[in-house]
């Protein structure tokens, strides 16, 4: 079982914050479109969530099997917030 | 009302503890037969949940769920204390 | 590399990095679930008051004389936990100026419950410390802020990966080994934070919700393209109105009254608020208290000059209920006096659970130090932090309390002068706490807490008319209960002065610190 260096746990932990936040935030916005009720409570469910969401990133950023995979996915859920983004926005 | 769901929270996380066998051999000074330890964990389940009932009726139904949580912590807080500071009643 | 192994390092990082600030804005959240409670101790001068008809009349009489061409006058209702009635005005900005801030400096006054006005002693008094665990103190609100909520989502992720990371959780619910080291450190840890876990994930969490707004305005925006779109989509500011004829301020009970029943049934107005008073255009709003139910939205009540009733309770839609229910469970006003100690006993047990995890590190790394008389300097850090914040923190809070009483009462800036004696007498303790022998500095800032707090009521009998006899003579159940929570408290600082003191003689640890020495290893 390898341990994790200094840099990795570096680079999971910048993920998981920066990432995180950045996910939670356009996540956020995603899903203040897109939730079916009135722009004001979709506004202040989405940011309920966000914090949930802000807060799995990190834990996935240190869970995820390999820092390859944790880059693909996090790619993969950014270019889908900005597609659904883009299309709430149509 | 309140004392009563502070109560039954009480048995029930006992009854719950003691469906585990390190706290029913503490207790009893032997394990607990698989039935009983399994009768032990709902009946314990059951009581909790007649917690939650009695809270709600002693505060109201939104505020009581939240004084249940308050008081399954206290209960449990409390029963460590006995399990860590009392001694069991020799055999 | 298994789920648990990352997750405790998740654990280990998030929980250690910001640890020493968490544990300061836990026990200072701790302490203002009795903020009310608090700020009447602070404030011995005023009296409880019940009679809300003769407090708001009292309070516009006083205020039509004192500032009758004010753009606005606010008046805070007595409620059962405090004491006395606060008013303030704000002047009416002249032409291109800004409204200035509710709150202006020298535009309030405390009121009896005859609403006459009372030489209060400036003090921030149990309204400091809750600032304190989310403003923080001596910086910019917004950068405390900020930063606050950064740590609370690390507190997030640590309990989150906590759980995920304790494996025995349902098997070691009722486990606690006293006097084994690292192993009853951990116990510790785990036991404050599995049995109040519900409380904990949720005080963590609302704490981030109630400053939403700032930490995540991104799904605002998207609907909104605004922030103060959004908020101007919830609720209408009161701008000042220009002022015309002169007209009476109607009686303002009635108008309470009205709200109270539009509200239903058991509701009680915490604060009117007038605008343009004494006016033929001013408007009164009745704001809502928070003390009968979850959800701590204020759902105003407005009425014009006549009395009429200009604008009822709007239906909130599930986003702003949600919402306010999250910020209502934070703040706990709803809660009644067992559920409010409940609150404060899991609260208790969160800021142990922090404290005792930062010790808990210490431990566990001491037992793998070569030379445990010689740590590395990240050990030394880590160790004198911790002293300085739990052990220190608690004492500066008992400095705040002392100045509170002995501080002149004519003094300048005096409130901010009873802050400036805390952070000192934290200077003080931080020193203390690096340059003491370990042992000596951990139970020297105890016992001098459990000294502080012990003297208070003494103190209080020489030099306050509110000694614990005297407030029980007069069925002052607050003051007198405040002053026995001091006692109590005192005790248990000295209890644990007492089993630092003596453990530390015999850990293990101490006893292989002696055998490097040479030192015969049996302790004295």
């Amino acid at each position: 079982m390898r341990r994790w260096s200094g840099k990795e746990i570096t680079l999971r932990g910048l993920f998981g914050l920066l990432g995180g936040y950045g996910l939670a935030a356009l996540w956020c916005a995603v899903i203040a479109r897109w939730l079916p009720m009135a722009p004001l409570d979709a506004s202040l469910i989405a940011t309920i969530l966000s914090f949930l969401l802000f807060a799995a990133v990190v834990i996935w950023a240190f869970a995820s099997r390999s820092l390859g995979r944790l880059t693909g996915g996090g790619a993969v859920c950014i270019l889908a917030g900005i597609v659904l983004l883009k299309g709430s926005m149509l | 009302m309140i004392i009563a769901s502070f109560l039954l929270a009480l048995a029930g996380l006992a009854a719950m503890g003691l469906s585990q066998p390190q706290h029913h051999g503490w207790l009893f000074h032997r394990p607990a037969p698989k039935m009983q330890s399994v009768r032990l964990h709902w009946s314990g389940l059951t009581l909790i949940l007649l917690s939650l009932i009695a809270a709600m009726q002693g505060w109201s139904a939104t505020i009581g769920p939240v004084g249940w949580l308050g008081l399954l912590s206290l209960a449990a807080a409390l029963l460590l204390l006995a399990r860590t500071y009392l001694s069991p009643p020799r055999r | 590399m298994t789920l648990r192994q990352t997750q405790t390092i998740l654990h280990t990082w998030s929980g250690l990095l910001f640890g020493w600030i968490l544990f300061g804005i836990f026990l200072a959240g701790t302490v203002s679930f009795w903020r009310d409670e608090i700020s009447r101790w602070t404030r011995p001068e005023l009296t409880a008051s019940i009679d809300r008809k003769a407090t708001l009349e009292g309070a516009v009489r006083f205020l039509a004389d004192k500032a009758p061409d004010a753009a606005g006058w606010n008046i805070a209702l007595p409620n059962d936990r405090g004491a006395g009635t606060l008013v303030s005005w704000q002047p009416q900005p002249k032409p291109g100026e800004e409204p200035r801030a509710r709150r202006g400096r020298g535009n309030e006054q405390w009121l009896d419950g005859m609403g006459r006005p009372v030489a209060v002693r400036a003090t921030r008094g149990g309204d400091f410390f809750y600032r304190l665990h989310f403003d923080l103190y001596y910086v910019p609100v917004y950068w405390a802020r900020c930063f606050v909520g950064l740590c609370a989502m690390f507190m997030l992720v640590a309990i989150i990966s906590g759980v995920i990371s304790h494996k025995k959780i349902f098997k070691d619910f009722f486990t606690f080994r006293p006097r084994k080291g690292q192993r009853s450190w951990l116990d510790g840890h785990n036991a404050t934070a599995v049995l109040a876990l519900p409380f904990h994930f949720m005080i963590t969490f609302t704490g981030l919700v109630t400053l939403m707004g700032m930490y995540m305005p991104w799904g605002a925006i998207a609907n909104y393209g605004s922030m103060p779109a959004f908020y101007a989509a919830q609720s209408t500011k009161d701008l000042p109105i220009e002022r015309s004829a002169r007209a009476p301020v109607p009686e303002l009970m009635p108008l309470v009254a009205a709200a109270e029943a539009q509200w239903g049934a058991g509701s009680e107005a915490a604060t009117v608020r007038l605008i343009a008073p004494g006016d033929v255009k001013q408007q009164i709003v009745v704001l809502r208290g928070s003390a009968d139910r979850v959800a701590a939205s204020d759902q105003p009540v407005r009425f014009d000059g006549s009395g009429h009733m200009t604008r009822g309770v709007q239906p909130e839609g599930v986003g702003r209920v949600s919402r306010d229910a999250l910020i209502g469970l934070h703040a706990g006003r709803f809660a009644d006096l067992t559920l409010r100690w409940l609150y404060f006993l899991s609260s208790i047990a969160g800021t142990v659970m922090v404290g005792s995890g930062l010790v808990l590190w210490t431990v566990k790394r001491r037992e793998r130090l070569p030379d445990p008389a010689r740590p590395h300097l990240g050990f030394r850090i880590v160790d004198r932090l911790n002293i300085a914040f739990v052990a220190g923190m608690p004492l500066a809070m008992t400095g705040f309390l002392w100045a509170n009483r002995l501080l002149p009462l004519a003094m300048k800036a005096r409130a901010n002068a009873e802050v400036n004696v805390m952070f000192l007498s934290w200077v003080l303790a931080i020193i203390w706490a690096i340059a003491a022998p370990r042992r000596t500095a951990w139970t020297g800032l105890l016992a001098a807490t459990a000294l502080s707090l012990l003297s208070l009521p003494v103190l209080d009998l020489l030099v306050t008319d509110c000694g614990l006899l005297a407030s029980i003579g007069r069925g002052d159940s607050v003051m007198a209960a405040v002053e026995i929570s001091f006692i109590v408290l005192g005790l248990c600082f000295a209890w644990m002065a007492r089993t630092v003191w003596n453990r530390a003689a015999r850990s293990p640890t101490a006893a292989r610190r002696r055998r490097v020495a040479g030192e015969p290893v049996t302790a004295s």
